[in-house]
């Protein structure tokens, strides 16, 4: 047997419309990430995090990063941990670092991930967000786990440019790109390679 | 008819002509016109015909109160009826008709209504068409629909997009008048993030349309100037042509945003209109108020306006309304038409005031034109427009006054009813003669006029005081601001709401042609609470809302019943306050959009193999793969089943629940969400479970792996995924937060597939390569593996949903899609087929599986023939309940499998089962057929149903009685496992 | 209707799931009838009301929120069992 293909969540699925001149919005699916849904089951799994990475996992909706590995904080006790190191080998990486202190779920595959930015992503995210994302109130680092055109969404504030990250179910990829593309097509929408 | 636009004035751009067409006529009107001014502008009076009676009626309001000038804007797939004329902007192209009229405006036959008004009286719904019933479709309803339209809706589909958003806020403020831009510069300037919501397309309210000076500048340059101010402050927003229409809990407002109504056609890429849902932490609701029209006979007839907008007109857009123009007010404010009238050298015909004194500075304001002091307008005449009105003075005496348009000003209403939509009602007071806001929603202050405050002075003063509050609620520093000068208005005014001597028809409410006589009728008749008036006139039910007649008709009523205004009471309002779009609340959800859809990894190896997809849930799986040549879908079904059973078939199953559970717990847990035992459940192997709901009902049911000592997979249904998470979260959460595991959803992360048949070792054994033991003795029956597949983390589990060989194999989901191709390759030599969803469901009836059709949410695990699965070694949710006298009667419904006698005849599910001889009612009703396939291993059409004391009839005969299709067929009663009972395929 | 989610914020209603009294005590296993009382019945409060809100579309807390169910105004929200949150 050959080797299987990847195929990546968003695949096929995104297309630049709008005004191409100077798009408001530039999306690019971040493909090769490792992820999984990570719970912290003993006190000292903070600790176990920072010896391994450097960081310690917030306890609120907050992303911790070290640059190669953030912890995305998800709910109480609960993270998104991703490596943008790739999938291979991630789960069982984390499980080794943090032993009986943490379990440990793969998800690198459950996810589609898109880095969205440019001047108008959050007029384009005021369209689908039901969270507040004004600068003062959302910021970088800030998370939401939240709703979008009944689409759940993990969203993550990467800079002040703005930059966010967006984590979708993999299976609902093409109606998120659908809503993406709507909302963003008056402002122009460029997808990035 | 000629033109009466003014030779100077006005907040129009006299530079931009702006050509429109009204009933196939050519207009031109200027930028920043309404439909409304640029008709008057052009002399066109008559616009619309009425409701019931197709009175002629003409322009009545300047703004979004309006019940007379309703048009039908727009043509084909646009065409939209029942648009304010008063409101919808001119832009170059717009082609508008009058409605409610046949054949033509001016001569209109429907209007003999008119002379029938004896049967369009109050209540004539229920009078008029009770009997006999059978009419109603055939005569009543298309009767009345003709005779009492209000335009007709394009019937086909809306090319238009339109969006749903979201804002939130420090300050919501309601209106750009005086007090909502104060309010808004107030908050601003503390540094509060403040949204500002106005309806009309320019900010500043009534400043647009009046002539006081503010800080020496007229309103319209005082405006701009503090707009300028407030778009130059990063924190504040302005969203015009945005209408706030209701008043949601937690200091929610829907908004509607207009964004391409004023265009042509939207620009490309934008929404017609925009829904928001504005989210602030305090409001300033300053949304004005509407002038009240005193009630006398033919105040309907085209050229009867409010005075307001007979100074709108005049001040905003530069149209003197008439040529002679009359003015009736019950207050000072009337008088200032007059005055801005003359200013603009355009004809006083009379000033009429009921008062018998009024002000020196107010008289003044009169000029030289006539006064009657101590009279009132009894009757207006004119048939297609206003040509005199009968004034009738204190001592009885009257006059005749020829005039073409009557300026009407009985008071202001504030428009308060944003403010009650929390269930609050308003409050009458005898001093503003108006209903003033009482108890409000959370958070939201009323300033300004909508408070009663009706000066510009007032209302100002307002704006500061409340945009101060709302900012140090917020934690902001109060700001202050300079006195404001402004010009000395007084709002005198003097109780009157119907002239009672009028001789002709007075009409309370224009929009929906509700009579002086109709509400004397409702009295009459004992309808007098206003809740109970309003529905049996219909007064205030039209899409105004009543904004000009609700509080007439309340005084009026009063006023029958000897009683005071609030001992009448008043309607309370309910969002939305204007009409909405159901395409503005649908937003992006329409047609295929309605729902996100959700696609497994293999959807586009299925697409690119013709496959026939399904709904299920907001999955989309493939229902079955047609071949060339296959013209129907059993044929296909046929075959695949087949091919299965002959020799191995694959099927995407990644739709199921997947849900990750770890810990020292796990085991523990699924005892207690399980009916049947899991904590013995040996490493590496998986078991059939049931989950019940706590009422003893059978919830879901699935396999559930132990990967790990702490490491266990569990999988539900496509359609309970959601909802068993839920419920194991709550069970972990609420109910045994003790319990160390956690639990999260793996659906997405794994492709997973059935492979069946009894190739289906060989297929494996094929993609795995010789390395890898597939042997039964390695993967036997009910087996669970982790192993590689090319170095990619693959599970492996032997089950049989088929009852063939079978096995399930999982990848992560990027390599669902070449795992599909794959298993297709390994199967080449094999016979390998992808089946769907549909040759699935007929080979889990052939083996007698449950499905949903089956856990129906009212049968139990004894209905199910898994009564032996419900431990008796633990407690579990649903274990007490279960055991319920009724739900272990022997005589439910149970499973039991069927069989036509006439192996010929086709099973229909859903027939209901009745004993041979029975009667076909519902008393001798003995369950139904759950799910019906076309056996092809049988070669006839089996089935599975619930039958009352099932499990005990095997080889009965009764019947399956289809009253829909009407079949009534012999059955025969079987065990539920119609092929391989012993079960030695799966074994393989 | 907004709930202020302990671990996510002020979210809209749409993201939660209702389950109603959160007085009740799932009984002893043995319990017998009363588990008739903990399945079907519950008061129809006017008034204040502690019951069981379920964050699915956020971070999957089971919530108490106090509310009175005439005004909508929310007292309290609290997670379900603070133990849980390590
Ligand atoms: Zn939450």
């Amino acid at each position: 047997m050959g080797k299987l293909a990847p195929r990546s969540a968003f695949a096929g699925l995104l297309h630049s419309a709008g005004p191409s001149a100077a798009p408001g919005v530039l999306v690019r699916e971040e493909t090769g990430l490792g992820l999984a849904t990570v719970f912290a089951r003993a006190p000292y799994f903070p600790r176990l995090v920072q010896s391994a990475y450097g960081i310690i996992p917030p306890e609120t909706s907050q992303v911790v990063s070290n640059g190669a590995v953030a912890f995305i904080g998800t709910g109480p006790g609960k993270w998104l941990a991703l490596s943008r190191n790739g999938a291979a080998g991630w789960r069982d990486e984390l499980a080794t670092a943090l032993g009986v202190t943490g379990s440990v779920i793969d998800q690198s595959d459950g996810f589609g991930v898109l880095r969205v930015s440019g001047e108008k992503v959050r007029a384009t995210f005021e369209k689908g967000f039901p969270v507040d994302l004004h600068p003062s109130v959302f910021k970088p680092r800030s998370v939401a786990v939240t709703l979008v055109a009944h689409i759940g969404v993990t969203l993550w504030q990467i800079d002040d440019a703005p930059t966010y990250e967006l984590a979708i179910a993999r299976s609902f990829a093409g109606s998120f790109a659908h809503w993406l593309t709507s909302s963003a097509a008056e402002f122009g929408l460029r997808v990035e390679v | 008819m000629s033109g009466r636009r003014l030779a100077s004035g006005g907040l129009i751009n006299r530079a931009a002509p702006v050509r429109f067409a009204f009933d196939g006529r050519d207009f031109a009107g200027f930028a920043g016109d309404t439909v409304a001014s640029a008709l008057l502008a052009n002399g066109v009076g008559l616009v619309g015909r009425s409701f019931k009676y197709h009175r002629p009626r003409g322009v009545f309001s300047a703004g979004p109160e309006e019940p007379n000038a309703l048009v039908e804007l727009r043509n084909g797939t646009r065409r939209e009826p029942n648009t304010k004329a008063t409101t919808a902007e001119l832009f170059a192209g717009l082609v508008a008709r009058s409605q409610n009229r046949w054949p033509s405006l001016a001569f209109d036959v429907l209007a003999i209504n008119q002379l029938a008004s004896p049967i369009f009286v109050a209540g004539f719904y229920y009078k008029t068409f009770m009997w006999p019933a059978v009419l109603w479709e055939k005569l009543y309803e298309p009767l009345i629909r003709r005779a009492a339209g209000l335009g007709k809706a394009s019937v086909e589909t809306d090319p238009d997009s339109y969006e749903k958003a979201t804002a939130f806020c420090d300050v919501l403020v309601i209106g750009s008048g005086p007090a909502g831009l104060m309010a808004a510069l107030t908050a601003g300037r503390a540094g509060a993030r403040v949204i500002v919501a106005e309806e009309d397309f320019p900010l500043g309210g009534r400043l647009l349309a009046e002539t006081y000076e503010i800080d020496g500048m007229p309103g319209a340059a005082w405006t701009a100037g503090v707009e300028a101010e407030l778009r130059a402050l990063p924190n504040v927003r302005i969203m015009r042509r945005t209408v706030v229409f209701g008043v949601y809990d937690g200091g929610t407002y829907g908004a509607l945003e207009r964004v391409s109504d004023h265009l042509a056609v939207p620009p490309p890429h934008q929404p017609r209109q925009r829904l928001w849902k504005l989210v602030a932490k305090r409001t300033v609701l300053a949304a004005g108020a509407i002038e009240r029209p005193v009630v006398f006979g033919g105040n309907d007839r085209p050229g009867v306006m409010l005075a307001s907008a007979v100074r709108s007109y005049a001040n905003r857009f530069g149209v003197a309304a008439g040529e002679r123009i009359a003015v009736f007010t019950t207050g000072d404010d009337g008088w200032r038409t007059a005055g801005d009238l003359l200013a603009q050298g355009v004809t006083v015909a009379a000033v009429i005031d009921p008062r018998t004194e009024v002000a020196p500075a107010v008289r003044a304001l009169a000029g030289g034109a006539e006064v009657y002091l101590g009279a009132m307008v009894r009757d207006a005449h004119g048939a297609h427009g206003l040509r005199r009105i009968d004034v009738v003075r204190a001592d009885g005496s009257s006059v005749s006054i020829a005039a073409d348009v009557l300026a009407v000003s009985g008071g202001w209403n504030p428009t308060a009813s944003l403010a009650t939509h929390h269930g609050a009602r308003t409050e009458w007071s005898d001093t503003k003669l108006a209903f003033l806001p009482g108890k409000t929603p959370p958070g939201l202050a009323v300033a300004g006029a909508a408070a009663g405050n009706f000066t510009t002075a007032e209302a100002l003063a307002d704006g500061v005081r409340l945009g101060n509050e709302a900012a140090v609620a917020l934690g902001f520093t109060a700001t202050s601001i300079a006195a404001i000068r402004t010009s000395d208005e007084s709002f005198a005014v003097a109780p009157l709401f119907h002239v009672a001597a009028a001789r002709t028809k007075a009409f309370v409410d224009l929009q929906n042609d509700v009579t002086v006589k109709d509400i004397a009728l409702a009295e009459r008749e004992g309808f007098r609470s206003v809740e109970h008036l309003k529905r049996y006139t219909t007064l205030g039910m039209a899409t105004d809302q009543g904004k000009t007649s609700n509080v007439n008709g309340l005084a009026i009523m009063a006023e029958l019943t000897g009683r005071s205004i609030p001992e009448t009471g008043s309607t309370r309002s309910r969002p939305p306050h204007v009409p909405v779009a159901i395409g503005a609340f649908a937003g992006l959800h329409k047609g295929l959009d309605f729902k996100p859809t959700r696609l497994p990894a293999s959807h586009g190896w299925a697409v690119a193999r013709g496959a026939v997809f399904v709904e299920t849930g907001q999955w989309l799986r493939a229902q079955w793969y047609p071949q060339p040549g296959e013209t129907d879908w059993l044929t296909s079904v046929t075959r695949e089943v087949k091919a299965v059973r002959g020799g191995a078939g694959i099927c995407d199953v990644s739709t199921l629940g997947k849900i990750a559970l770890e810990g020292p717990d796990v085991g523990a847990f699924l005892d207690r969400v399980y009916a049947n035992m899991f904590s013995t459940l040996p490493v590496g192997r998986a078991r059939y479970g049931l989950m019940l709901r706590e009422d003893g009902i059978v919830m879901d049911d699935g396999t559930t792996a132990r990967l790990a000592d702490e490491r266990f997979v569990m999988s539900t249904t496509t359609i309970n995924a959601g909802k068993v998470m839920q419920h194991l979260e709550f069970c972990h959460q609420v109910l045994w937060p003790e319990l160390d595991l956690d639990m999260v959803s793996v659906t997405e992360q794994w492709a997973q597939f059935a492979v069946a048949g009894p190739s289906s070792r060989q297929l494996l054994q094929t993609l795995f390569g010789p390395g890898v033991d597939l042997s039964d003795a390695a993967v036997p029956y009910m087996a669970a593996r982790e192993l590689q597949l090319d170095s990619i983390p693959a599970r492996l589990f032997r089950l049989s949903f088929s009852g063939e060989l079978a096995y399930e194999i999982a990848v992560p989901a990027r390599f669902g899609a070449a795992l599909a191709g794959a298993l297709v390759t390994a199967g080449a030599g094999l016979g390998v087929v992808p089946y769907g969803t549909e040759a699935l469901g007929v080979m889990r009836v052939e083996k007698g599986h449950v499905a949903g059709n089956e856990l129906n949410g009212t049968s139990t695990a004894g209905d199910l023939g898994l009564g032996r699965m419900l431990s008796s070694k633990k407690d579990f949710i649903g274990r007490t309940m279960a055991a319920r006298p009724g739900l272990v009667d022997p005589a439910r419904p149970a499973l039991v499998g069927l069989r036509p006698v006439d192996r010929a005849q086709r099973l229909r599910a859903g027939a209901h089962f009745l004993a041979r001889d029975a009667k076909a009612e519902a008393a001798n009703d003995a369950g139904y057929m759950t799910s019906v396939v076309f056996s092809p291993e049988l070669g006839h059409w089996i089935g599975l149903g619930l039958l009352a004391n099932g499990p005990q009839r095997h080889g009965e005969i009764i019947r399956a009685y289809d009253a829909l299709r009407g079949e009534d067929i012999a059955v025969e009663v079987v065990p539920p496992v119609h092929v391989d009972p012993e079960g030695v395929r799966l074994r393989g | 209707m907004r709930i202020d989610c302990p671990f996510c914020g002020s979210r809209e209603i749409v993201e939660f799931s209702y389950l109603g009294d959160a007085g009740v005590q799932r009984p002893a296993p043995d319990a017998g009838s009363v588990f008739t009382d903990y399945v079907y019945l519950r008061d129809n409060v006017a008034g204040r009301h502690r019951e069981y809100w379920y964050h699915g579309s956020g971070c999957h807390s089971w919530l108490v929120v106090e509310r009175d169910t005439r005004s909508h105004e929310i007292f309290s929200v609290d997670y379900a069992h603070r133990e849980t949150v390590r």
